[in-house]
């Protein structure tokens, strides 16, 4: 049960981020080109293409689809069709049998648009049946119905996996030059992947799944791409660490870990292919022209929910205390450091006096031996503190995901209220229109003037205003349509982020656990081996006796 | 008053109060307190440190602790006089104007180190029984007094003019060595027959010293810094983990903060583990690296006795030539005036006066360059020569070198000035011997004192480098203990995080 539900969430997502892009892309366009003060007014019909650009809601398209452009489809339908030959998978095969209640009165026409996909040969089928334990036939869901608890079900199934991401190895390709690929163990055969795959793989679920968290991937580091460190083993290892904890978080991840994409990087054999590179790259640009979805930035919410608010100032309390965090722990780190350095000169400084002191020779060297050896354990247990030192910079990235998450919400509710408040608007007028005679609203030069030109000409303005009343009445009504979706929409996604916090506080408090009990276990490991290496130079010491030398 | 029992005979104790105290069962010298005073004439203000040894209090402010310790090595120029804590530099003191904190703790490390400092010399087999040691101790007595008075009144400036050893027989002739006529070797003067023993001692201790100032005392302070500095890094970091999980909640917010807990803990581990490693190693270590530059000092002055008997016995050589000189001249002078008055013979008598102009003219040309003979009179020991010439030549000779040219020149009445040239020489001879005498004894003995001292240090040393050793390794055991119960409590609280 819960795994259906998790996957009806998914379905409209897919439909959600499409329908996001490419309002938002559109309207970049037309911004640049506009004049300012139109584009209040353009945007409200922006906000009703978007709901009118989705192919279900032809029967909208009147007045108010010119912009609905045949491109818009085909790109829609080439992208479906992309994404299932270049990945035999179910994720079409979802949308079609899925229940999205935003599709919901329109479900035939889904249909007929995804049938291409639907008649793609049977080479990805048995993906299919390995992707979706539940029966084919779904029986509609609300998203009202998804509950915690189910979330729960759903991550004790699939939180338990573990992913390893080893064996980096540099490799050499006439066509691609050098880079290095690593080797990914799950419970499917080990598989090599080189960064750009997992960029590839970032890139293909944030354009999927806009409403999940997607994790973050580890910094580009340009600093070493310039030094030329990028082979370092340093460096290397830091990158696999953090591409080890980006596997694993999806893989954890109720939606993302189960997502075709995923399984694809995870097992695909040819995924390494040419003409499958090919494909992924030509697909990736064109994310990438869509990904950057800028946000109005200007606009404010009416109506801030007081639950995203809360989360809002929670995660930026968060991510000030993880920078804070780290920066002292750099510091204390590089200071660990050179205290390392500190002991071994000064185990070296013993050695030479030992040299010098023939007679306490033993004693001294039994010393320095001992400072060496603590030494070395204080660099280890540095490591460590560098590995947490990375879980936390990673964390700082997954926070700032989070937040791009939250900013899309927002934009989803204020689409909402943009509608309303044109729908509102546009009632009124009706109302005054309605109420109104010709040359009443003197307040109103332009309508006044009409009606005397309408009475001058003299045409019946009766049947004027008639006319106008049933535009009107036309208006509302697509209004009323793309309103009414628009807050479903919103309202859908603003439960799956409610749903994505909640998976991540708790997949927070699964990694947390992990990463502190290496933290402390290099901590408890060092001062317990402390104590032994001390006791061991006590001893050492006391046994010479210093009247016999 | 010459001969104080205290000071040149320690195998018979003083018997003073203290004395008893010091060598009795509680002989421990404690330094147990300082208290701000102020110098009423200047109206500067200094630390007075109480002193308790037995029922016995008394205080002194550190410069008549420097006081005590440069008289101890004036009095015992062979013996190796614990060091006290080093004054503070210019900077030091620049810094200490605004940090009163600090000032606090170098009063304590000063406390912690004279306390080493008396006990040291308490327990010290021959500067135990100084009754100058003993008088510091004392209540009611007047530093200023004690060093006005004998045996530190009596002390000649120049440490070479005391006799060294604790040789009761040779030491009533210590006057001897004042005298104008003995030499002083200058602190470039090469040994030429050195003592293969101590040239060893000299290289060993010269690259102990070194080592211990340049390498090992630079290291251990570099990581106590490094430990103060982590310190604070750790105090912030705790901080910061307790903010942060105030953030949090349930479970993860619980183990945070006990992670904050332990990082505090870590902030006071690793203090109070700097303020012990000052205390148990670095100040031992700074003592020992002040303890090889005295030892240089010791060996410097058995040295310099060393270069003092080689001057003597150079010098005395050198007197016993001109002596023989004069007594040629002198038996020249009596044949020719004895060919005089019986023959009359011009000719010899031309010759002979040109031959005895020569000699004179090359013995005035001799001691114009400086040069006490002239090399006609002793050309088999040139080398000789040259090497004294470096060595000394005060202004007591020049005087009479320039009065002997004079006399020369003029030649009032050469013979009498001959006879009188002998007489003196005779004179000094006899000095020289003697004090070649005394001080060949006091070097024989000094030698057997440093070297035995320099024994008892060494096995001291090892002791105290032992002891050090252990207290490092110890001081480590007590950090690591403490941060290992605390970082077990904060993982006990990581288990709790539900997974």
């Amino acid at each position: 049960m819960a795994d259906t539900d998790e996957f009806s969430n998914v379905q409209w997502n897919v439909q959600g981020t499409e329908d996001m892009n490419r309002n938002h892309s559109y309207y970049n366009s037309q911004s640049s080109l506009e004049e300012q003060h139109q584009q209040q007014h353009e945007q409200h019909e922006q906000q009703s293409s978007l709901i009118l650009d989705n192919p279900l809601s032809d029967h909208l398209q009147g007045s108010l689809g010119s912009h609905d452009s045949d491109g818009f489809n085909t790109f829609h339908h080439s992208n479906e069709i992309d994404i299932a030959i270049l990945e035999p998978s179910s994720v079409n095969v979802d949308i079609d049998i899925s229940d999205d209640p935003l599709l919901d009165p329109q479900t035939s026409q889904l249909h007929s648009i995804q049938i291409p996909v639907q008649t793609l040969p049977d080479y990805y089928s048995h993906n299919n049946d390995q992707q979706q334990p539940q029966p084919q036939p779904q029986p509609r869901q609300q998203n009202t119905g998804e509950t915690v608890s189910q979330s729960n079900n759903a991550k004790d199934t699939y939180s338990r996996k573990h992913i390893f991401v080893s064996d980096p190895r540099k490799e050499t390709d006439l066509q691609q030059g050098t880079f290095v690929s690593y080797g990914i163990t799950s419970d499917k055969p080990l598989v090599r992947r080189r960064f750009q795959d997992f960029v590839w793989l970032r890139k293909v679920l944030y354009a999927d799944y806009p409403a999940c968290f997607v994790p973050p991937l580890p910094d580009k580091h340009r600093m070493e791409y310039v030094k030329g460190d990028r082979f370092g083993t340093e460096f290397i290892e830091k990158r696999r660490m953090s591409l080890q904890r980006f596997l694993q978080r999806i893989s954890w991840h109720p939606v993302l870990g189960r997502s075709n994409f995923f399984v694809m990087f995870l097992e695909s054999s040819d995924f390494n292919d040419a003409s499958a590179r090919a494909l992924r790259e030509s697909q990736e640009t064109m994310i990438d022209t869509l990904g950057d979805s800028l946000l109005n930035a200007f606009s404010k919410l009416r109506k801030p929910d007081e639950r995203f608010v809360e989360m809002k100032e929670r995660i930026e309390r968060t991510e000030e205390n993880l920078e804070l965090l780290e920066k002292t722990l750099m510091r204390s780190n590089k200071r660990t450091d050179d205290l390392c350095n500190d002991y071994e000169e000064f185990s070296a400084s013993i050695r030479g006096l030992a040299e010098l002191e023939a007679n306490m020779n033993e004693t001294l060297l039994h010393f320095a031996s001992g400072v060496s050896q603590y030494a070395k354990n204080i660099r280890i247990m540095a490591s460590k503190d560098t590995d947490w030192l990375g879980e936390i910079h990673d964390y700082m990235a997954y926070y700032s995901v989070l937040k791009d998450v939250l900013k899309l919400r927002d934009q989803k509710q204020l689409d909402v209220e943009e509608l309303t408040d044109y729908y509102q608007t546009t009632i009124k007028e009706k109302e005054k229109m309605m109420r109104g005679r010709p040359g009443e609203g003197s307040y109103n030069f332009a309508g006044y003037f009409t009606g005397k030109i309408n009475e001058v000409r003299g045409a019946d303005t009766d049947k004027i205003k008639r006319e106008k009343i049933l535009r009107l009445d036309e208006r509302l009504r697509e209004l009323k349509n793309a309103k009414d979706q628009s807050d479903i929409v919103s309202s859908a996604f603003s439960d799956q982020v409610k749903k994505e916090d909640h998976f991540f506080t708790q997949s927070k408090s699964v990694e947390m656990n992990e990463a502190l009990k290496i933290y402390t276990d290099g901590k408890v490991e060092f001062y317990d081996q402390g104590i032994q290496i001390w006791r061991d130079v006590v001893q050492a010491l006391e046994k010479v006796d210093p009247d016999e030398s | 008053m010459n001969n104080d029992p205290n000071k040149h005979n320690p195998n018979q104790p003083c018997q003073c109060n203290i004395d008893r105290a010091l060598h009795g069962p509680n002989g421990f010298v404690f330094i147990n307190g300082a208290q701000k005073q102020s110098d009423t004439p200047t109206g500067k203000s200094y630390f007075a440190y109480n002193i308790r040894i037995g029922d016995t209090e008394t205080k002194h402010r550190y410069s008549e602790f420097e006081s005590l310790r440069k008289s101890l090595v004036r009095l015992h120029p062979t013996m190796i006089v614990p060091p006290i804590p080093e004054k503070h530099s210019i900077v030091d003191y620049a810094a200490l104007q605004t940090r009163v904190k600090d000032d606090l703790s170098m009063v304590e490390k000063r406390k912690r180190m004279l306390q080493t400092f008396l006990n040291r010399v308490a327990k010290h087999p021959q500067l135990g029984h100084d009754h100058v040691f003993h008088r510091f101790l004392e209540n009611g007595v007047a530093w200023s007094d004690v060093l006005h008075s004998s045996p530190l009144s009596d002390l000649p400036k120049n440490p070479l003019q005391v006799i060294a050893s604790k040789q009761p027989d040779i030491a009533a002739y210590e006057a001897i060595l004042a005298n104008s006529l003995i030499p002083t070797p200058t602190a470039t003067y090469t040994l030429k027959n050195p003592d293969p023993r101590f040239e060893e001692s000299e290289k060993f201790t010269y690259r102990i010293a070194n080592y211990m100032s340049n390498n090992l005392d630079k290291s251990q302070r570099k990581v106590i810094r490094r430990l103060g500095e982590l310190a604070n890094d750790y105090a912030e970091l705790g901080a910061v983990y307790n903010g942060f999980s105030l953030n949090e909640t349930g479970a993860v917010a619980n183990a945070i903060e006990k992670i904050g807990q332990a990082v505090d803990a870590s902030y006071t581990e690793t203090g109070q583990m700097v303020t012990a490693l000052e205390g148990e190693f670095a100040e031992p270590i700074q003592e020992h690296s002040q303890f090889a530059h005295t030892i240089k000092q010791v060996l410097r002055f058995r040295h310099m006795k060393h270069a003092q008997v080689e001057l003597i016995e150079s010098s005395l050589k050198n007197k016993e030539e001109s002596l023989q000189n004069l007594l040629d001249i002198e038996r020249e002078a009596s044949r020719l005036h004895d060919a005089m008055t019986t023959e009359r013979t011009i000719g010899s008598n031309a010759l002979d006066i040109d031959q005895i102009n020569e000699a004179a003219n090359s013995h005035t040309s001799g001691e114009e360059s400086g040069q006490e003979e002239s090399p006609y009179l002793n050309n088999d020991h040139r080398p000789i020569v040259r090497r004294r010439s470096r060595g000394w030549g005060g202004p007591v000779q020049m005087i009479s070198a320039v009065g002997h040219t004079l006399q020369g020149l003029i030649d009032v009445d050469p013979a009498s000035t001959r006879h009188n040239q002998i007489g003196k020489t005779k004179d000094s001879m006899e000095l020289l011997q003697k004090a070649l005498e005394i001080t060949r004894k006091d070097l024989a003995a000094a030698s057997i004192e440093v070297q035995a001292d320099l024994d008892r240090f060494q096995r001291e040393k090892i002791r105290d480098l032992r002891d050090m050793l252990i207290a490092y390794a110890k001081v480590h055991i007590n950090y690591c203990q403490k941060n290992l119960e605390s970082w077990e409590e904060a993982r006990v609280e990581i288990d709790k995080i539900p997974n």
